[in-house]
């Protein structure tokens, strides 16, 4: 059965803040920044809303300036994510420096539910060693996997889409979609982990373009430099398959059978399709192979297969 | 020393299977006539380097049934013919066998080496007058453990013979192994897919078009990938003190950047290293080792190196 889910995600620029001004005033101009980059898109009552990475961070602030902002900070702009997730029935992605129950500053992301609940934490794995060093963060060592009331989520920040540690374990894992804060734009990796874990993939990409990927590692959705924003429908039931040239005809056998039941996207590369599920149909995975179309996994299982004999494998 | 390779990916439409009833001549001269004149387009640029798709030596669409007795009886008029080719015109030409291997000719003609489609043993590098080549079919595009094995064996090109876009894969295939890649894709009737050169940064350099069968691109092997991250100012300092002799390309978004030896000497290895530069690859190796470290860990954990 299809499931549909809006997704938005925003970008943001730089926060400068005045010292002289103070920190309570300091506090009001970030969360007026805040209310500013959500407000286009709540009008299109997303189900998700991804903030870059530290989206509130004063970025003149060295890190001693800015612990002495947090304590004035404390859980405000935290708390106002959590009443725009209750107010908005929608599910909240909020990227900021916390410190954590151990008295650790962390790059994280906090999962806030349509109750306004936290629902999790992911803090970054790989943190830079500019951050490690200079702002004193370490590095985490558990991924994210968050169960919502849409699908699951896999999370990583910034630095963290360098390393196949972080892609392998979510390609294990298979969450529905991967979310992506971030000051660093990735190029084409994103469409690389999306295609490797199968998985959508959504940057929220600080002072530069947001993008939404397909499972199969095809760009669907860019924010531009007039609207900064993405907002998108997706269908979760999905399944990636893999269609050689003489395999083509069950595709469209399929369609022809199905008509709106079925919704059929080509990657475009690798012989690679997306089949969605429609409103009546049971699920995308056992729709295609009942029309003998063979899942992308089985393809890959097949291929590596051919290297089992190897040293190692 | 700059090390500049010309090298061209040529899509091939090789002649349906029906079309035997359709024009006069054998098949076999079919086939060659439907590769020369694509490769003609392509040797007006001189080309040190020429790769073809799969399965460009055969009728399109031959039945499996057809395919290994057709292999048997044409297969090695092909690979004569591309070899008088490579001769008189110089270059080393690789191409797709069938679907099952990809040969390697040299600028002589004589046989440079041949990559099988797995299975098999781990496949090794082919080594040509250009360099060590990594050779992909199409149905090893998708394969993770090959793309481990390569990248360890650092190559100096990627060369994929494909019936399918490679799309993101052959910009991550590139960037992961650190090589410029081309990819030639067999064309369908007159759907003409895009073959193409990608950098080591992932950057596409140049695609087929409607009007130009072929990709086609002045690389230079004396290259490295350098992370940004803490060589914003080293890099200047190098490209300042030798505008002409170094070469920094940054594609936007990757952090990554390539970085090529420009100059008649030196490599571009002992520039970086005299400059305090890393590589991509010796900056990401420290800084796993700093993390390990930072988490009371003694060795990197499997998988992130």
């Amino acid at each position: 059965m299809a499931r549909r889910v809006r997704v938005s995600a925003v970008s943001s620029d730089f926060i400068i803040l005045d010292p002289a001004a103070g920190d309570e005033r300091g506090v009001e101009t970030v969360l007026a920044s805040m209310r500013r980059l959500i407000a286009p898109v709540l009008p299109e009552r997303p189900d998700l809303i991804v903030l870059p990475e530290v989206c509130d961070r004063p970025d003149n602030y060295e890190m001693p300036r800015r612990r002495a902002y947090y304590d004035c900070r404390a859980e405000r702009v935290l708390d106002f994510f959590r009443q725009t997730a209750r107010q908005n029935r929608c599910w909240v992605v909020y990227p900021t420096e916390r410190l954590d129950e151990g008295g650790a500053w962390r790059n994280a992301a906090y999962l806030i539910d349509r109750a306004g609940h936290v629902r999790g934490v992911y803090d970054k794995m790989f943190v830079t060693i500019s951050q490690m060093e200079e702002d004193g963060f370490p590095c985490a060592r558990e991924p994210a996997f968050f169960e919502t009331d849409f699908g699951t989520l896999g999370m990583a920040i910034c630095f963290d889409l360098n390393f196949p540690a972080l892609l392998e374990a979510y390609a294990r894992m298979r969450p529905d979609l991967i979310v992506f804060p971030s000051h660093f734009h990735g190029a084409f990796l994103g469409e690389h982990w999306a295609w490797a874990c199968q998985a959508f993939f959504l940057g929220a990409i600080a002072r530069h373009e947001c993008y939404l990927i397909s499972p199969a590692g095809q760009a669907i959705a860019r924010s531009s430099p007039g609207r900064r924003f993405l907002t998108a429908e997706i269908n979760l039931d999905r399944c990636v398959v893999h269609c050689d040239w003489k395999d083509l005809p069950r595709l469209d056998a399929l369609k022809a059978a199905r008509g709106k039941d079925v919704e059929i996207t080509d990657a475009g590369f690798g012989g690679n399709f997306v089949v969605s599920a429609g409103d009546t149909v049971r699920d995308a995975a056992g729709m295609a192979r009942e029309a003998g179309l063979m899942p992308l996994d089985d393809y890959l299982l097949k291929g590596e297969g051919r290297t089992s004999a190897w040293p190692g494998a | 020393m700059a090390r500049r390779v010309k090298m061209t990916a040529v899509g091939v439409r090789p002649p349906s299977a029906e079309s035997r009833i359709l024009e006069r001549g054998s098949m076999l001269d079919l086939v060659l006539h439907h590769i020369v004149r694509e490769l003609e387009q392509a040797f007006a640029w001189r080309p040190d380097l020429v790769l073809l798709p799969e399965s460009c030596d055969r009728p399109l669409d031959l039945p499996d049934s057809e395919a290994g007795r057709w292999d048997r009886e044409n297969g090695p008029a092909v690979q004569d013919a591309l070899a008088r080719i490579a001769r008189e015109r110089g270059c080393v030409i690789a191409y797709g066998r069938g679907s099952a291997s990809l040969i390697v000719i040299e600028r002589d003609g004589t046989a440079a080496g041949r990559h099988d489609l797995l299975p098999g043993p781990p496949p090794p590098l082919v080594s040509c007058s250009l360099g060590k080549l990594a050779c992909i079919l199409s149905d090893e595009m998708q394969s993770e453990r090959l793309r481990d094995l390569y990248r360890g064996l650092h190559p100096d090109i990627i060369l994929l013979a494909s019936r399918f876009p490679g799309g993101v894969l052959e910009r991550s295939w590139a960037f992961d192994c650190r090589a410029h890649l081309a990819s030639a894709v067999l064309f369908r009737s007159d759907l003409r897919l895009p073959c193409r050169i990608v950098s080591p940064v992932g950057a596409v350099v140049d695609t087929s078009t409607t009007s130009r069968t072929h990709a086609r691109a002045v690389i230079n092997l004396d290259s490295a990938v350098v992370h940004l991250d803490n060589h914003r100012e080293k890099l200047l300092a190098l490209q300042g003190a030798d505008p002409d002799g170094i070469a920094v390309h940054d594609p936007g978004y990757l952090g990554g950047v390539l970085v090529s030896n420009e100059a008649a000497g030196g490599t571009i290895g002992d520039r970086l290293a005299r400059a305090g530069i890393e590589t991509i690859d010796q900056y990401f190796t420290r800084y796993l080792a700093e993390r390990d470290r930072s988490l009371g860990r003694g060795a990197p954990e499997e998988g992130t190196a």
